[in-house]
């Protein structure tokens, strides 16, 4: 991927690209909102990483700015205010997703690769596939080698996110804020304990476990190599 | 109390505004008085006149002028009040005492006259003194001058003037007096607020305002700054107890983390032992940055700013959504979670900060509580208002610790405790008092329940 970060705190902006660098992503970076502008508008990139608050131009700024000349390359702001305010306003000026500072570095990985490989809008598949393992979405229906799988309807909303994010890796807070809309952590591991009901419906007793989890980072669903 | 400061008292002025006021009105009482006494003795005196013209006039009519010279000259020298002159028809002088009213001209006309007085000849510093006198023609053409003397309305007149000198003077003095008083008393009052605040700014958050139990304005705002120092104390306390903590809670994961690190280094070892320091450190570093963050979002609750963005919503349906989230994990720790949401509460607020304030309540639930138990999470009305009950069968928290723990920091017996930052209850509280919800701990017998009471219809 190439990624744009638009990032005046240097520790920050260092530890970003060194990190996207080391997976082979490319990063160009920019220290104040309308030298980042400039290039954002002028280059092509998959992913632009912003700082709520930059010298001249705060982010705010420059994706409105951005998003009134056309360009529609996802953003993910970021902040050192974890107010659900900041979070709306970030996402009504045209911001895609959002991550409060201090940031593990797989957080912000997982996000900007999802962004990045974010389906086309109108994904109007109907059935997900992976491996044989299948999900009617009209139907609402799931089965596994041709074997009907009951699904609570939040144990299926879970499994409908993983399998259209098929191979990649979802951290908890994304499977806690896009499945149950919730945007704070608990000390009661919800995702886990769902993961591991989904995971004895699905898995339990096949070859093949299709739900992996990456320690330190999240879940994923893939199908083996 | 330095006098200069008393004159300058808000009090003084405007009770030295008052007096000025009244001062003036009792002056023009005084000159309207002044006038209408002198006025009334002259129509008086007037009239005394008129009646005895009248009468003398009737007398010459029925006995003729001759009777009437002798009876004027009777009449001059009983020296009664009045004062005559007679004239007859050519103008010669026949009875009385007053010199002759003739004009310039020589002519003399019916009406009001201003004449000297007849004792002006006696007292020759009196030549300014006159009187009003009454001409009137009888039949016959001579002429008669009735005149009185005015003695009477210029004592009249200054026995007013002494009478309201002297009410000036008490009004003045009463006045000063009054004023000065007063303003003492209020500037007492003022002084003993001042003092209080001084010492409250000097440090000493206990110190109140003397209450006199007065009834009045300075007693009503009396009250109204104890309350308030009362609320300070209570905040600049409850931020003392909360800083505390921090650094206590703080030092505690970077002594560990720090212990770790040192560890490894003085030990060695092989990667393993590295990595699992490493993992365990950011475990450490993890866990500060969540009592941060959960008091930056305290702090962020507290200033009320959210409340613009409410929306109406139905608590019921949310605390259904949360407490779903929780079966598995329920389940899995062997507790019974249920949930009785068919009653809806309705309530205009924030959807995220509202689940987050459930799931905390659940979450703690879960956690301080063995396995076995029941939790139930339940939406009702409770004495006619909507309510949100999150209780549990748990050990329950004694009856003296309950008002606390909503308090940030608060453990119940900290050694026993689960790990945690213990704000998540703290966020619970703020996040309620922004949307009006009055939180009651209560018994469950046995266990802990806790009440979100919605705020009565009309308010919030």
């Amino acid at each position: 991927m190439k990624i744009l970060v638009i990032e005046d705190d240097r520790d920050n902006a260092a530890f970003v690209k060194k990190g996207l660098e080391a997976h082979g992503h490319g990063v160009d970076w920019e220290a104040d909102g309308d030298a980042g502008l400039d290039r954002a508008t002028n280059e092509r990139y998959d992913a632009i990483v912003v700082d709520r608050m930059l010298p001249h131009l705060d982010g705010i700024g420059v994706v409105k700015a951005m998003r009134d000349v056309g360009v529609v390359t996802p953003v993910l702001f970021l902040t050192n205010l974890s107010g659900v305010d900041d979070r709306v306003e970030g996402l009504e000026a045209g911001g895609d997703d959002y991550l409060v500072k201090p940031f593990a570095f797989v957080e912000l990985l997982a996000r900007l690769t999802a962004l990045a490989r974010r389906p086309p809008l109108a994904d109007e598949r109907t059935v997900l596939t992976v491996d044989d393992l299948e999900m009617d979405l009209i139907r609402r229906t799931v089965r596994r080698g041709g074997q009907t799988i009951d699904l609570q309807p939040r144990e299926f909303q879970l499994l409908e996110f993983l399998l259209r994010s098929e191979g990649r890796i979802l951290t908890r807070t994304m499977l806690l804020e896009k499945v149950w809309d919730f945007h704070f952590d608990t000390k009661t591991n919800i995702v886990e304990t769902h993961i591991s009901r989904l995971r004895a419906k699905i898995d339990r007793g096949r070859p093949v476990a299709l739900i992996q989890t990456l320690r330190g980072a999240g879940y994923s669903l893939r199908a083996p190599q | 109390m330095r006098p200069n400061r008393l004159f300058r008292a808000t009090s003084f002025r405007l009770a030295a505004l008052y007096l000025a006021m009244f001062t003036l009105s009792v002056l023009v009482l005084g000159a309207v008085v002044y006038f209408t006494v002198g006025r009334e003795i002259e129509i008086e005196f007037d009239e005394r006149v008129q009646a005895e013209a009248h009468t003398l006039r009737a007398f010459a009519k029925a006995n003729g002028i001759e009777r009437l010279a002798e009876e004027v000259r009777a009449r001059t020298l009983e020296a009664a009040s009045f004062d005559y002159r007679l004239e007859d028809g050519a103008g010669r002088f026949l009875a009385g005492n007053l010199p002759s009213p003739k004009a310039a001209d020589g002519q003399i006309g019916d009406g009001w006259v201003l004449i000297a007085q007849p004792r002006a000849e006696i007292d020759p510093d009196a030549d300014a003194d006159w009187e009003r006198a009454l001409v009137t023609t009888l039949d016959g053409g001579a002429v008669l001058v009735v005149g009185h003397e005015l003695t009477g309305i210029d004592e009249a007149r200054r026995a007013v003037l002494v009478a309201f000198a002297w009410g000036l003077a008490a009004t003045l003095a009463l006045g000063t007096v009054g004023g000065l008083v007063l303003s003492a008393g209020f500037l007492r009052r003022i002084d003993a607020m001042s003092r209080t605040a001084q010492e409250i700014i000097a440090g000493n958050l206990r110190q109140r305002i003397p209450e006199t139990g007065r009834e009045d304005d300075l007693g009503r705002l009396a009250r109204t700054f104890n309350r308030m120092f009362d609320r300070i104390e209570k905040l600049v306390e409850a931020n003392r107890y909360v800083s505390h903590n921090i650094a206590h809670d703080l030092r505690k994961p970077l002594t560990r983390l720090m212990r770790r690190l040192e560890d490894v280094r003085a030990q060695g070892g092989d990667v393993g032992d590295y990595e699992r320091t490493v993992d365990a450190a950011i475990e450490d570093v993890e866990g500060v940055l969540e009592t941060f963050n959960a008091l930056l979002r305290i702090a962020q609750i507290q200033a009320g700013a959210r409340r613009a963005a409410f929306t109406p919503l139905d608590l019921a349906a949310i605390a259904r959504d949360v407490a779903e989230a929780f079966q598995p994990a329920a389940d899995d720790e062997n507790k019974t979670l249920t949930v009785e949401t068919a009653t809806p509460l309705p309530l205009a607020g924030d959807k995220e900060l509202l689940s987050q304030m459930v799931a905390n309540l659940v979450d703690n639930a879960l956690r301080h509580t063995p396995p076995g138990t029941r939790i139930e999470v339940g939406a009702g009305m409770i004495e006619g208002a909507g309510a949100l009950v999150v209780a549990d069968t748990g050990p329950g928290v004694p009856e003296a610790e309950r008002a606390r723990i909503f308090e940030s920091f608060y453990r119940l017996d900290a050694a026993r405790a689960p790990p945690g930052h213990g704000l998540g209850l703290s966020l619970v509280a703020a996040i309620a008092e922004l949307h009006g919800l009055k939180i009651v701990v209560a018994d469950n017998r046995p266990g802990l329940r806790v009440v979100l009471k919605l705020p009565e219809q009309g308010r919030n």
